[in-house]
Formats: structure tokens, sequence, C-alpha cells
């Protein structure tokens, strides 16, 4: 493989963009039909190419992509939290607000008999007959976030007042999480491609969106050992973190296996490196909130900043995802043409 | 005689097991109870308040506080209510994420503290249409109406929202607050005409308290 020449730069569009802009839709069929799933992704690599082939984005002619994908709800679905499904959104899981005691029955699901995954089962048998193959993987969701959508908010008072339930109730929650990663990646072979396009996909990457939420030392009593136990199950290991990784980039550093981390935009990218080593894999993230109402100029000064950070920038990457309807696409080019001309690999 | 600095600390610290015991031995004493809610709770959420915004807690801490300070109120009620007084309402906040948006946790710590000082507030839930929120700020007198939006894809609504209590019968006595992730000060501002932005929970309540004249 030829060594970059600079910085990828990743461009994800929200899909209120897509439905806005090409009438492309990610309701409930994107994710219980494949067959549109697979137009879906021809359409857009398409589209991409007319309106940003200049700045290297979509394809001319794509080839069928047989994905699976299930955002980020497989899991708390299958424990019976409502799924929120729009044609210009992500799919959403509302939280069950379980009691502590009722969080304690739970058990394990057999994830080979339980809905929706059972559906997804039958969809990769399909798109292996269809493609002779299956790409993509389900976003098993982080550990906190799992916890989150079970016993809603309450889990936050449990860590201060019922720390041993908080404890017991995370390890389930890894659990369910392993098991599921044990189920997909045999037949896949990637764990990373439901979460983040900005890393290798054949590592495990966990979505940690909810940790930006707690302290350094909330992580290091209740988010640490739980990601330990992930990332000594499911390795090499990577963790995407939603806002500043500040407050937890050195608790971030003990976690084993670890070979990527995305941090959101507000992180001290240069500290985050340096805490985590050179050898773990990092993606910066430009806030979607500048590139829909910041000017090029500002893009241009973000992105330079970032890979003024960024060293060493042989495994450094930025990315720009999340980007909603309105967005200019001027935002889109500048951001493209810094990391190709300022982000070069010496 | 009761401790009361030990309740300001109860809630300072969220030790939420502790203060129904602190409150109610305060009271049996004969403390004056809106006393206890603005000189030691209030305070001690203003101290949270402080140290949240300069991130040396985080959102479990402040939730634990403030949701401390409303189970010391929980004592307090009754006897103010036997009394024929009321805890004093500063103002009615009706709060919700936009339509398209269900994000809720942020909302619910705007929620907490400003009820934690003394708000009366009507959290109206998450993915609320402008019409929902017109109705809601009418038929319960708010004062402010405060709008969550953590995506950019709330903007179009944030906008729409803001405008359709503008040009209504609200318009000149509620004022609207927006904030979130997504939301800039320029944006609420300047582009949708809200009166007002905050940069997270505890700026919600300064910027409504400013507005509203009470800082």
């Amino acid at each position: 493989m030829a060594a970059k020449e600079h910085i990828p730069l990743g461009v994800g569009f929200y899909p209120d963009w897509w439905k806005a802009n090409y009438g492309i839709t990610f309701g409930r069929d994107y994710y219980y039909d494949p067959d549109y799933r697979v137009e879906v992704g021809l359409k857009q690599q398409k589209a991409l190419y007319e309106r940003f082939g200049d700045v290297g984005l979509g394809q001319a002619d794509p080839a069928p992509k047989p994905l699976i994908s299930f955002g980020m709800v497989m899991l708390p679905a299958i424990f019976g939290c409502e799924i929120v499904y729009e044609e210009a959104a992500l799919p959403w899981a509302m939280p069950m607000n379980l009691s502590a005691e009722e969080c304690d029955k739970l058990t394990k699901p057999d994830l080979t008999k339980a809905e929706p995954m059972v559906t997804v089962l039958k969809q990769i048998d399909y798109l292996k007959d269809k493609y002779g193959k299956v790409v993509g993987d389900i976003n098993t969701t982080g550990v906190q976030n799992l916890a989150l959508k079970l016993r809603g908010e309450e889990l936050y008072m449990d860590y201060f007042e019922d720390p041993e339930f908080a404890h017991r109730f995370l390890k389930f929650c890894t659990e369910c999480i392993i098991d599921l990663w044990k189920l997909v990646y045999p037949i896949t072979g990637t764990g990373a491609v439901d979460v983040t396009p900005m890393c290798d996909p054949t590592i495990y990457c966990v979505p940690n969106c909810t940790v930006e939420q707690i302290s350094g030392d909330t992580y290091e009593e209740f988010g640490l050992p739980y990601d330990a136990m992930l990332a000594e199950a499911c390795h090499p290991f990577g963790i995407h973190h939603c806002g500043s990784l500040d407050p937890v980039a050195e608790h971030y550093a003990k976690v084993p296996n670890l070979v990527f981390v995305e941090a959101g935009f507000g992180t001290d990218f240069a500290r985050a490196r340096q805490l985590l080593g050179p050898e773990v894999a990092f993606n910066a993230r430009i806030s979607p909130v500048l590139m829909k109402n910041g000017t090029p100029e500002e893009i241009t000064a973000t992105v330079k900043d970032a890979i003024d950070q960024g060293a060493p920038l042989s495994n450094y990457s930025i990315d720009t995802v999340g980007l909603t309807d309105g967005v200019p696409d001027e935002n889109v080019r500048a951001a493209r043409k810094t990391a190709m001309e300022y982000g070069k690999i010496s | 005689m009761a401790d009361l600095n030990a309740i300001k600390e109860a809630v300072n610290k969220g030790k939420r097991k502790d203060i129904t015991g602190l409150v109610q031995t305060a009271l049996d004493d004969g403390a004056d109870p809106q006393v206890l809610i603005n000189e030691y709770m209030i305070d001690a959420m203003k101290e949270v308040g402080a140290r949240f915004e300069a991130k040396k807690i985080f959102v479990p801490e402040m939730m634990m506080a403030a949701r401390t300070m409303q189970t010391g109120l929980d004592v307090i009620k009754p006897l103010l209510e036997a009394q024929g007084s009321q805890k004093e309402v500063v103002g009615t906040v009706v709060i919700g994420t936009v339509f398209g948006d269900l994000h809720d946790i942020g909302k619910n710590l705007v929620v907490l503290m400003l009820e934690s000082s003394g708000f009366a507030v009507h959290n109206i839930g998450e993915n609320v249409p402008p019409e929902t929120f017109v109705e809601k700020a009418r038929e319960l007198g708010a004062d402010v109406v405060g709008l969550s939006s953590l995506l950019t894809t709330g903007d179009p609504h944030v906008k729409a929202t803001v405008a359709a209590i503008k040009e209504s019968d609200l318009a000149g006595k509620v004022k609207v607050v927006c904030g979130g992730a997504a939301v800039t000060p320029k944006f609420a501002v300047e582009t949708c005409g809200a009166d007002g932005h905050a940069t997270d929970a505890v700026d919600a309540v300064k910027t409504i308290q400013k507005l509203m004249g009470l800082n």
C-alpha cells in the first residue's frame, strides 16, 4: 500500500442533508430493507461525485455495497426500548427508565433469537447470497450509553448512592456488548464501520457518546473497568468519544489494546496525542456547527489548527461528520482542500 | 440547634440521603423555611453551578445536587402550604427540546437548575412542535420559553419556534431563550430573533434571571 501523501479528511452528511438535497430517506426501511440500503449507497456515491468530485468525494460508477447497519439501537431495541425512526435523522432509542430491581432482573439475550438481530442475520444471508459478501457491522453502542438507555438518568444517581448496583449493571451491559461483537465480527470481519469511517474497519470501535458528561474520576471508577473488559475481549480496540476528550484522555491511555481514538471538537488534540502516545491512531473532529455557520476562511483556519496539533501525521486524520442541511458546499471544499494542501505528510 | 450550614453542604455535595433529616431537624428547631431555601439551598446551588461552569464537576454531580435540593424542598413544601404561604416563585418557564430532536439530558439539567433557583418549570418534553411551545406557554402563563437543540438539524425548528412565539399574542410578553450544543449566540439572537442564548444549564439560569430583571 502506498504511503499517504496527506492526512485524510472525512466528510459525513447527516440524513437531513440527504433528504433535503436528494430526497434520500433513512426511515425504518433503510434498516429493514437491504435492497433499499444498497440502492441508497449507490445514489449517495454518485451524488457525492457529481457535487464534490473535484475534492475527491464519491465515485462516478460505484459498485453495489451490500451493507448491514442498524444505527446505534440494536441492543436497546433487543431490550425493549422504543425505537424512533425518522426519514431525516438517525434512529433513536427512547430510555426505558427501569428501576434498579428491573435492571437486576434483566438477562443476557440469546442474540440469535432476538429481534431485530434475527432480521439482521437474515439480511446478512440474503446479501451474501445476492452479492457473495456482506460489508459493515452492527454498532454495539457503548457501555454507559446502553446503561443510560435502560436505567435512564438515574444511573448517574446510582454512581453516588448505589455504586455496587451501578458496577453490577455496567458489567452486565458490557457482557451484552461483548456477546454482540462476538456474534457479528466473525461474519463481517469488521467492528468499526457502523461507528466511524475514520479508523481501520477491522478493529472494534466502541462509541462512548455519553462519557463527555462525566468527570475523569467518574470515568476511572465507572467507565475504565468496563472499557478495559471490552478491550480485553474485543481487540484491537478503538474509542469514539463525543465532545472534548480533555477530562478523560489520561484515563483512556490506560485502556489495554487501544489503537484508535476519535475525539470531538473542543479537545486539546496535541495534549491528547501526547497522553495516548504516537502509536494510537487519532481522528480529530471539526464542529458541525462551525461547518454550518462558519466561513470557508474559518474552516480553513480550524483545519490548519487541527493539523498543527496532530503530529505525528502518519496516523492522524480529521473528519467533519454530522453535516446537516444548510452546510455551504464551499465549507466542505475548504476543509478537504486544506487537508490535501496543508496536511502533507513529509 | 440544627446546623444550617450542614444543609448547604448536603446540597453542595449531593447528599440526597442526608438532606431530609437535616431539613426536618432545622424545621423542628424553628428555622424559617424561606430562609432555608433562599439562604442555604439556593446559595449551595449557586456554588454548584460555579463549579460546573469551571468544569470542576460534571453532569452527575450537578444532577445529584439539584435532586438533593428537591428532596429538601419536598420536606419544606407541606409546611409552607400549612402556613398558607408557598415557596417563592420567581418566574415561570416552559421548556422543551425542539421538533426533530429527542435528546433530553441537557434540557433536564436546565430544568433542575431552574427549579433549584426558584422558578416554576414546565418541562414539555422532546420533539416538540412550534405550535405546542406557543400553546403551553399561553396555557401555563410562561414568562420565558426555553428551547433546547443538540443537533444542527434543529436549526430550522429553533427558528420556526421563535417565530411562532414572536408572531403570536405572546410577543412582547414572553422571552425566548435558546441553548444546546448546536445553537450559537449569533444564530439564536441575530438569526432567529430570540431574546437570549445559554451556553449551559448554569448560564441558562443567569440568562433568564437577567432577562426577567432578577439579577
